[in-house]
């Protein structure tokens, strides 16, 4: 068994029982052939002694069992490393950041509590997909769009709190910022709902983020200073049409004045989808050599 | 015979006695949580094979032979369909044990998708060319899984002996291993990237 640094064998095994009496004792994970699953299969240490990995894993199916880890872990001094799915690849992957973390798996969480096609939002739980949030969607017929990052299979709230992007309207691709209302167990195990939700049965918790006093949301994004265990996020009400169009330069330097009409375009909310630029011949610049590509432009 | 072969061929010959030595080393600590596609009880639902390479193509033309399989699913590199439309259900179902013979990229989609599901990839022999377009064959599995697959790997139509070898693997809590066996059958070299696997 791995051990969290500074933490001796025989008091591991007795936060490892306080877990199992927390969550059941077949989600709690211990044996190498479980933990490494949570290892990152994309590490350049992999099997170096460098490599980040965790002792253990414990997987809660509600927020009361995520409270009562979380006080586990705080009185015995655990570090802990929430996954909403760990497959945000690109992003963050199930590999904790610390090693000796105990990973907290949130991928049974997913359940799908509201999407509210009048009012355009939905609220979810860490373990739904974007895969599982379009199929509700489409089962229902819903005249609401999602906007789907590259990995479709990663958790909704999983990449808006990495802040990741879509692909669709301006409002919407920014995950984190179309996000409304969260729900954070915090370090103490206490519960925090932040903006409307503060209010007891508040109706407008997806409706109106700015809720009153201090808007704290940010400070759940990037970081781990609480488990969010529930999230809103505002949805795009299904345009009656839409149309795409490609815009052909036959110059390098034809760049810079499409880059300022586009903004223009898209700050005056004249169009709002996504502008995409790219060569037909060499692609997009690999991140290597994008330097390069801005100094001297693509290879003649 | 150069010191690779030598390497290659110490392993293969030692593998046997080696994994059933294994076998009694059973680990302590508990399986993983509850899936019933990880019972070894539990009969396999499909093989999946990629058409487009020739030693996978043995692979499926041998599996269609397979008793007892629900069915034989040929791709071309993308799984969007038989997720979607088939294994999300069984797996959701908390069943639907696969085995294949797939790129490596292919096997990562499934294997990511599966962990949704609490499955995993209990046996992965990654059938790579090595120098002179000889074989390796590089099995993670535990020990007594391993132990199943010497003789397939041996045998000289070792991509029709697959699907017989795989289907009896199922999840277990021995200790994980990696081991190589060499091979001399040469491989096309399209098929560098091709993976054997059970997910269960």
């Amino acid at each position: 068994m791995r051990l969290p640094a500074g933490v001796s064998s025989s008091d591991f095994a007795r936060v490892v029982a306080e877990f199992e009496q927390a969550v059941g004792k077949q989600w709690v994970f211990t044996s190498d052939e479980d933990v490494d699953l949570y290892r990152d299969a994309f590490s350049p240490f992999l099997h170096e002694p460098e490599e980040l990995v965790p002792s253990a894993a414990v997987a809660p199916a509600s927020t009361e069992e995520v409270q009562r880890i979380v006080r586990v872990a705080n009185r015995h001094k655990i570090p802990l490393y929430p996954i909403s799915t760990g497959k945000n690849l690109g992003y963050g992957g199930s590999a904790p950041a610390y090693s000796g973390s105990v990973v907290v798996d949130l991928k049974r969480m997913n359940r799908i509590i509201e999407v509210n096609e009048a009012n355009a939002f939905a609220l979810v739980e860490p373990g739904v997909s974007y895969f599982d949030l379009y199929r509700h969607i489409q089962e229902r017929r819903l005249k609401v769009w999602i906007d789907c990052p590259d990995p479709g299979w990663g958790s909704v709230i999983g990449n808006a709190l990495d802040r990741g992007g879509g692909y669709t309207s301006a409002n919407y691709r920014n995950h984190f910022d179309s996000h409304c209302g969260m729900e954070i167990v915090l370090p103490s195990g206490e519960l925090l709902r932040t903006g409307m939700g503060a209010i007891p049965d508040a109706k407008t918790w997806q409706q109106y983020k700015s809720g009153c006093g201090p808007w704290i949301d940010g400070i759940f994004s990037q970081s781990n200073y609480g488990i969010v265990t529930k999230m809103g996020f505002w949805l795009m009400p299904q345009p009656e049409a839409y149309l795409r169009c490609t815009v052909s330069l036959p110059r390098y330097r034809d760049l810079e004045p499409l880059v300022d009409t586009l903004n223009y375009l898209e700050n005056s909310r004249i169009t709002s989808g996504f502008p995409d630029i790219a060569s037909p011949l060499i692609g997009y610049p690999p991140i290597g050599q994008v330097q390069l590509w801005n100094e001297t432009g693509p290879r003649r | 015979m150069n010191r690779r072969k030598f390497c290659l061929s110490t392993v293969a010959t030692t593998i046997s006695s080696a994994a059933a030595g294994l076998g009694c080393l059973r680990a302590a600590a508990q399986t993983a949580a509850p899936p019933a596609a990880s019972s070894p009880s539990a009969p396999l639902y499909k093989f999946v094979y990629d058409r487009r390479y020739s030693a996978a193509l043995s692979f499926g033309l041998a599996a269609e032979q397979a008793r007892d399989v629900a069915g034989v699913v040929a791709i071309g590199g993308d799984i969007t369909e038989l997720w979607s439309l088939d294994l999300r259900f069984q797996w959701s179902a908390g069943c639907g044990a696969i085995a294949g013979m797939t790129t490596a990229r292919t096997l990562f989609c499934l294997e990511q998708l599966a962990k949704d599901h609490w499955m995993r990839v209990v046996i992965r022999v990654e059938h790579l060319m090595s120098e002179g377009y000889e074989i390796a064959h590089r099995i993670t599995a535990s020990g007594p899984l391993i132990g199943r697959m010497g003789a397939a790997l041996a045998a000289e139509d070792w991509p029709a002996k697959m699907p017989a070898a795989l289907a009896t693997c199922r999840a277990d809590a021995a200790p994980r291993l990696t081991r190589v066996i060499g091979s001399t059958r040469r491989l096309a070299i399209s098929d560098a990237t091709l993976v054997s696997f059970v997910i269960a």
